[in-house]
């Protein structure tokens, strides 16, 4: 039971966007995915999604290759929460989450009680009456995260399930940041797969149990966070330096980057009169 | 997970009855008054004496009573069928599209199906003469040609708009209005070779009407309208996923491309029909969906049945008042529909402004 990358490599008209992937995340754990941008942490996630077909290598899903599933039985064991979630009628918040659910078989107040539940566990349970629409960033990322959370919720009949989430927290706060990270773990606690993409090392470090740290669509690490933030595999993915301390209470590395941009490294003459 | 939450959703099911029972009386009345008034003369029970002479064959049928049944009756039923199958058409072409704007005119849909009859009115006559077998499918050569044009614009805008898998909605209106004034050019142009009787065919598909409603057009309107739009509302869960980008649709277990690829064949199958016998009718798409996105909710569920019932009604009337404006002529539908839903859709956009702070 777990979702596993074989030497996974995507190509678009002879460029490759990533290469050489081998990653695996089991129910329970939870695995961060780092890397600039424009790494490939997204054209990975839309593979191990089954959105994009690789063009070498193998996905399998619960020891069977990701081929074999068809959209509807892909639905039910794993969800996912991609980039940019658009919706352009208005909607209450209680029926955003419910198009994640009307597929299933659950009865309408069997619904009901699932969308509390997922709205009330990332804290959005007071928005479920407003206009989606009328929302900010961050409440719209975290009724995004109920949906799919509902959608997994919904379809679970004592099967590994995983959560594909991409840069979930990128417009919310710093509370919520820590509160939406400390969910996913519980929810991992729980017995859910999730594999989640952050740009926060620290946050990262402690919050995931693995790490895959991408540069140029390849491999340059991965591993218990430990292990892979360490100041010469940052320098290598991100090109900068940096000093690696442990966190006070958690013991997790910590990335405190060195000043190194005196003012004079960066110029912005052209723009000066 | 036990969450401890003693808020309770609020049912929107009360408010959805009352208002499906508001329709469904709006449709009742708009037929009783679409019976009853007329340019040979009015009479509100008539409609109740007629139904009830189904029954009792003893009701003698004078002149009116015949006008009702065989003039008036299959020109309402008609008008509920023609306006149904634009608004769910509207509906479902703005659920695919993820935009308020698509609807079969703009999407060049009505002025492909369009330039089909109209075609095939200059073809009828040699066809006929060459293969004299066809004449027992006269009837259904101008609805089928007006489907085959309203099929090839619907899948020429489609797959101008398909790129990587996804359809490209900023593309998909453009290529539709770029059809749509070619659709709109190539009739006109039909105005050079065309005599007296052809011209005024012309103006007909241009400006649409209803006189031309027997029970023999109905006949072949109703299954195929009941059918589409029986096949839209089973896809009606795909449709609210879509709302939320073909990525999550697909990632939710909707079949994405099998899904829109029958939608689209659908709303040619659905505006083709309909135009075929009526003619453009512009704006009966982009507007009742948008009313009741307003009033009642998005939810494809309840929108696609809701979307047939006030596109029937509003047709109904609207084609009631296109009989007796300036009777003993009439105004063409379509520019009716035009005239008053033109205005209103503006005041719908700015009351929507002044509420929400933006327009949708």
């Amino acid at each position: 039971m777990s979702l596993v990358l074989n030497n996974v490599a995507v190509a678009v008209s002879d460029k490759h966007l990533i290469q050489d992937i081998s990653i695996s995340c089991e129910p329970g754990k939870i695995l961060g995915v780092v890397g600039e941008n424009g790494a490939g942490k997204s054209t990975l996630l839309n593979v191990i999604s089954g959105m994009t077909l690789p063009s070498q290598g193998s996905v399998s899903l619960n020891s069977k290759p990701m081929t074999n599933y068809s959209n509807k039985d892909l639905a039910k064991i794993r969800s996912v929460l991609p980039q940019g979630n658009e919706l352009t009628f208005p909607l209450p918040c209680v029926e955003v989450v419910r198009l994640a659910i009307q597929l299933g078989d659950l009865s309408i107040p069997e619904q009901n009680v699932l969308i509390q539940e997922c709205l009330a566990i990332f804290d959005v349970l007071h928005l479920a009456n407003q206009n989606y629409l009328s929302l900010s960033g961050g409440e719209k990322q975290r009724v995004q995260l109920s949906r799919v959370l509902a959608q997994l919720q919904c379809h679970r009949v004592r099967m590994a399930g995983y959560l594909l989430l991409d840069e979930p927290i990128s417009a919310l706060d710093v509370y919520q940041q820590y509160k939406t990270l400390a969910v996913l773990k519980q929810l991992a606690s729980d017995g859910i797969g999730i594999i989640v993409i952050l740009h926060d090392l620290n946050l990262a470090s402690m919050f995931c149990h693995h790490i895959a740290v991408i540069k140029g669509g390849r491999l340059v690490g991965k591993g218990e966070p430990a292990d892979v933030v360490t100041p010469a595999t940052i320098k290598d993915a991100f090109g900068i330096e940096a000093n690696i301390q442990n966190h006070p209470d958690t013991g997790t590395p910590m990335v405190l980057p060195k000043v190194t941009h005196s003012n004079e490294s960066i110029k912005i003459t052209s723009l000066l009169p | 997970m036990s969450v401890a939450t003693q808020m309770t959703l609020p049912s929107y099911q009360s408010h959805r009855v009352k208002f499906a029972a508001l329709l469904v009386g709006t449709v009742s009345l708009s037929i009783w008054i679409g019976l009853s008034i007329g340019a040979i003369g009015n009479d509100f029970s008539l409609p109740f004496t007629l139904l009830w002479s189904v029954f009792d064959v003893d009701v003698g049928q004078s002149g009116i009573e015949n006008i009702i049944a065989n003039i008036r009756a299959p020109r309402v039923v008609m008008a509920l069928l023609v306006g149904a199958a634009l608004a769910v058409s509207g509906a479902s072409l703005q659920g695919v599209c993820r935009n308020p704007l698509a609807d079969p005119g703009l999407l060049g849909i009505s002025s492909g199906a369009a330039v089909g009859a109209v075609a095939m009115i200059f073809m009828t006559q040699p066809l006929l003469t060459h293969y004299p077998q066809l004449q027992s499918v006269a009837p259904f050569l101008i609805s089928s040609a007006a489907v085959i044009g309203a099929g090839l614009t619907a899948f020429a805008v489609y797959f101008l708009a398909q790129s990587n898998g996804q359809l490209q909605i900023p593309t998909l209106l453009l290529a539709g209005v770029a059809l749509n004034s070619l659709g709109v050019a190539i009739i006109g142009s039909f105005n050079y070779m065309a005599d007296d009787q052809a011209l005024r065919l012309i103006t007909f598909w241009l400006m649409g009407s209803l006189g031309g409603a027997t029970w023999t057009t109905v006949a072949i309107l109703a299954p195929v309208v009941g059918l589409a739009i029986f096949r839209i509302f089973h896809h009606r869960h795909a449709i609210n996923l879509l709302l939320l980008g073909e990525a999550n649709a697909r990632f939710s277990g909707v079949d994405v491309d099998r899904v829109k690829f029958e939608l689209i064949w659908l709303n040619a199958l659905i505006v083709g029909v309909a135009v075929a016998f009526s003619g453009i009718i512009g704006f009966v798409g982009l507007v009742v969906p948008h009313i009741l996105r307003l009033q009642s909710d998005t939810n494809y569920r309840y929108l696609i049945v809701n979307a047939a019932l006030l596109g029937g009604a509003l047709l109904v009337i609207a084609d009631l008042v296109s009989r007796v404006a300036i009777a003993p002529a009439e105004l063409p539908i379509g520019i009716l529909t035009s005239l008053i839903g033109a205005p209103f859709f503006v005041v719908l956009l700015v009351k929507q402004k002044r509420n929400l702070g933006f327009a949708l």
